[in-house]
């Protein structure tokens, strides 16, 4: 009986005995019949983007500000928060009703692209604008040439520190333009014992990628290369684990278990919770770790930024969107990622929700009327770019994976159950895994 | 899959006796109204059949949810024998199972025989006692739980407060996240309590009374009477407790917002399928992952029905 029934109707069954996974509560994200691109007549277009209800307001006011100006194409819009959102674009593919237009993640990229499943844009250079955008955050969108993804908006991963703490406890704050990593456990222990245990001075996470990509560039290494192969070896991560060792005995960073994150969200972190005063956040998020921490924090280079081999910090794409290749109006969706990435109305609806504009025309006309926190991470971002930075390589297949992995050896090393040579070990040997799996 | 017929079969009439046409209408009625009770489960059916079989092909293919699947034979099996997380997460799943059924069936028939002493106010300690299984593994309160036994939590101030110094999480250390969650498990025994209530309800008064002339203590007459009467229900609610602690996903999953961490502390089986299916996007290795749950749950529930002979009491 199962003989003459399509592997779509079988996987459309599936999902459904499964309880309905794709057809979820609020903000439904679950590609309902006729929504894909491969049956959509040409103008109609389904976007599908990650985040909450704040931003959803500001995206659909951005593309309702797109329809004025295209009044022949016709926009669904879905999103979808936390990880829910892979998981569901995933379905979608897997279903054949690919959403036409969506956000896509650093790490996913290439697990999209290889599969050729994305549109190349290249191939519509005359509807899309790039010429404003920095050369390396055009580039990281490029997989084997093809460009798959637009980076929508521009952040890095930066310290920041909370005064409110330091001058609480009479510790004189860092200067963290040129801190290195040992001025940083110093001035975290000092203020450590100075808060009686009560405030850790910093935190480092161990198991967080960018981070660690972050201090790899610092000692002139990288996650990876641009032919995929590991930039890494064992010898040369153990003292990435060694340092957090050193850190915690001194008393800088919380040790294993000491305190708890409740989730990635801003008021949810330990420094929301005045558990530590240092925490590295996503730059395009000061804003809302700033509200959340109480209005003193300061923003700035990671430790070692200066005092290193090279520079680690980089400018990376806070996400890039991409188009399905399976779209009926490829002319209309590429013309509404141009609209998202240059158009100035656009980007003043969407209010950095996604980072820093990609424009760098739209950063200066826009960076006028910023609240003052807005402000902080433009110019942040901004003089970062100023920098001799290298260039983000797009993260090869197996990145959410590895990242997984990473955060489990983290855990082992916090808990003393692996060394930090032994961590080493165990991350080449995970890296391999993940991204031998082609 | 032949779906059976839903029209009784016609009983042969037997020569000797002549049915009355009242009595056999009235059993071909309650044939039907059997099959009509019936007819919501072969509606899941046919909406579960199909996936189910086809998970079953899936688990020979590798698949990542994006191009059509390939076939690729014992590929997954092989790499279920050599992956070490899958056998750490079978391990946890194991630990938790057999540490937190006993003891939640424990806790349910202790509390259902206290229960049943027939006490006022009976139905409201019933709800009261009840209430943590209706909530028990939903997110909420897990979100709670995290609350209780964090590195601030209310455990480690009241144990502050008797001069006991502990300032690790409770859930953030790899050596007690998943004793919380097995005591998390423990404190939703509602369901099999309710069970073990009315089964306790039916052993008749009269053996109790014969015990008791006869000379029987407390302790005595509940060895001896009590348990091999109720052994059955203890029986099925053992297979059931097994079974669901088998599939335990949630608990994990918020606890460790999806990581199954602190160093894969709470990895439960299926938290480790669904990080293949969702993270790795390996549908095919997850598919097969369940069918390998499947089959050791299958075992476990016929060890349980092998084992009964020799413990649980049958009356007739």
């Amino acid at each position: 009986m199962t003989a003459n029934l399509s592997r779509r109707a079988l996987l459309g069954l599936g999902l459904g005995a499964a309880g309905g996974i794709g057809v979820a509560g609020c903000g439904r994200f679950g590609g309902s019949t006729n929504t894909g691109g491969a049956d959509a007549a040409a103008g109609e277009l389904n976007f599908v983007w990650k985040g909450d209800a704040t931003r959803a307001e500001q995206m659909r006011a951005a593309v309702d500000l797109f329809i004025e100006a295209h009044p022949d194409v016709e926009v669904s819009t879905e999103y979808q928060s936390g990880s829910e959102y892979r998981q569901k674009l995933a379905i979608r593919f897997a279903s054949n009703s690919p959403p036409d237009v969506m956000r896509m993640a650093r790490e996913s990229l290439r697990d999209y692209g290889d599969r050729g499943v994305l549109l190349d844009f290249n191939e519509y250079s005359d509807v899309l604008r790039t010429d404003k955008m920095p050369e390396s955050v055009l580039n990281a969108g490029l997989v084997d040439g093809k460009l798959l993804g637009v980076a929508g908006g521009v952040t890095s991963m930066s310290m920041v520190i909370d005064h409110a703490a330091f001058t609480r406890f009479g510790v004189e704050a860092p200067d963290m333009t040129s801190w290195s990593w040992e001025d940083f456990g110093q001035v975290s222990a000092e203020l450590s014992e100075a808060s009686n245990g009560e405030v850790y001075g910093g935190d480092l996470p161990i198991g967080e990628l960018q981070t660690f990509g972050t201090w790899l560039r610092q000692q002139g290494l990288d996650l990876w290369n641009e032919d995929g192969s590991i930039g890494f070896t064992a010898p040369e991560v153990t003292p990435w684990y060694e340092l957090w060792v050193e850190l915690e005995a001194m008393g800088a960073v919380p040790a294993g278990g000491a305190i708890d994150v409740l989730g990635a969200a801003a008021d949810q972190s330990a420094l929301a919770q005045g558990l530590t005063a240092a925490q590295v956040i996503p730059s395009n998020s000061f804003a809302s770790f700033n509200t959340a921490a109480g209005g003193e924090l300061e923003m700035g280079y990671l430790p070692g930024e200066t005092t290193g081999a090279g520079r680690g910090m980089q400018l990376i794409p806070a996400l890039f969107w991409s188009i399905s290749s399976a779209t009926a109006a490829p002319e209309s969706a590429v013309a509404l990622v141009d609209f998202l990435v240059n158009d100035l109305g656009g980007n003043e609806a969407m209010a950095g929700t996604n980072g820093i504009p990609a424009n760098q025309e739209v950063v200066s006309a826009l960076v006028q009327d910023l609240d003052e926190d807005e402000q902080v991470a433009y110019e942040h971002i901004l003089s970062l770019g100023e920098l001799d930075l290298v260039d983000p390589i797009p993260a090869p297949v197996g990145a959410q994976e590895f990242m997984e992995e990473m955060s489990t050896i983290a855990d082992e090393v916090r808990f003393a159950r692996l060394s930090p040579a032994e961590a080493g070990e165990a991350l080449v040997e995970a890296a391999q895994q993940s991204w031998a799996q082609e | 899959m032949t779906a059976p017929v839903l029209t009784p079969t016609p009983r042969q009439r037997s020569g000797r006796v002549r049915a009355g046409t009242q009595s056999s209408s009235r059993r071909r009625r309650q044939d039907w109204s059997g099959y009509v009770f019936l007819l919501p489960w072969f509606g899941g059916m046919l909406f579960t059949i199909v996936p189910f079989l086809w998970s079953l092909y899936l688990a020979f293919t590798d698949y990542n949810l994006l191009n059509p699947p390939e076939f690729s034979g014992l590929t997954n099996i092989k790499r279920m024998i050599t992956d070490t997380t899958l056998h750490h997460s079978l391990g946890v799943t194991f630990l938790y199972t057999f540490i937190s059924v006993p003891l939640s069936l424990i806790a349910a028939l202790g509390v259902a025989v206290l229960l049943n002493k027939g006490m006022s106010g009976l139905k409201i300690y019933r709800s009261v006692f009840y209430l943590p299984s209706l909530i028990g593994s939903s997110v909420a309160v897990v979100m709670l739980w995290r609350a209780i036994f964090g590195a601030d939590g209310i455990v480690n101030d009241l144990l502050a407060t008797l001069g006991i110094q502990h300032t690790q999480s409770w859930i953030g250390s790899p050596d007690t996240a998943l004793g919380v969650l097995i005591t998390l498990n423990v404190w939703t025994f509602g369901a099999p309590m309710v069970i073990f209530l009315a089964a306790l309800r039916q052993v008749p008064a009269a053996y109790y009374e014969a015990a008791a002339l006869d000379g029987a203590s407390r302790w005595r007459q509940f060895r001896s009477v009590t348990l091999p009467l109720i052994s059955p229900v203890i029986f099925f609610n053992l297979i059931l407790a097994v079974i669901g602690s088998m599939q335990t996903f949630t608990q994990g999953y918020v606890v460790s917002n999806g990581t199954g961490g602190p160093s894969n502390s709470t990895l439960f089986y299926n938290l480790y399928l669904y990080q293949q299916g969702f993270t790795s996007f390996d549908m095919g290795y997850a598919s097969a992952m369940a069918w390998l749950l499947l089959l050791v749950i299958a075992a476990f529930t016929a060890i349980n029905f092998i084992g009964q002979k020799y413990w649980v009491y049958y009356e007739n």
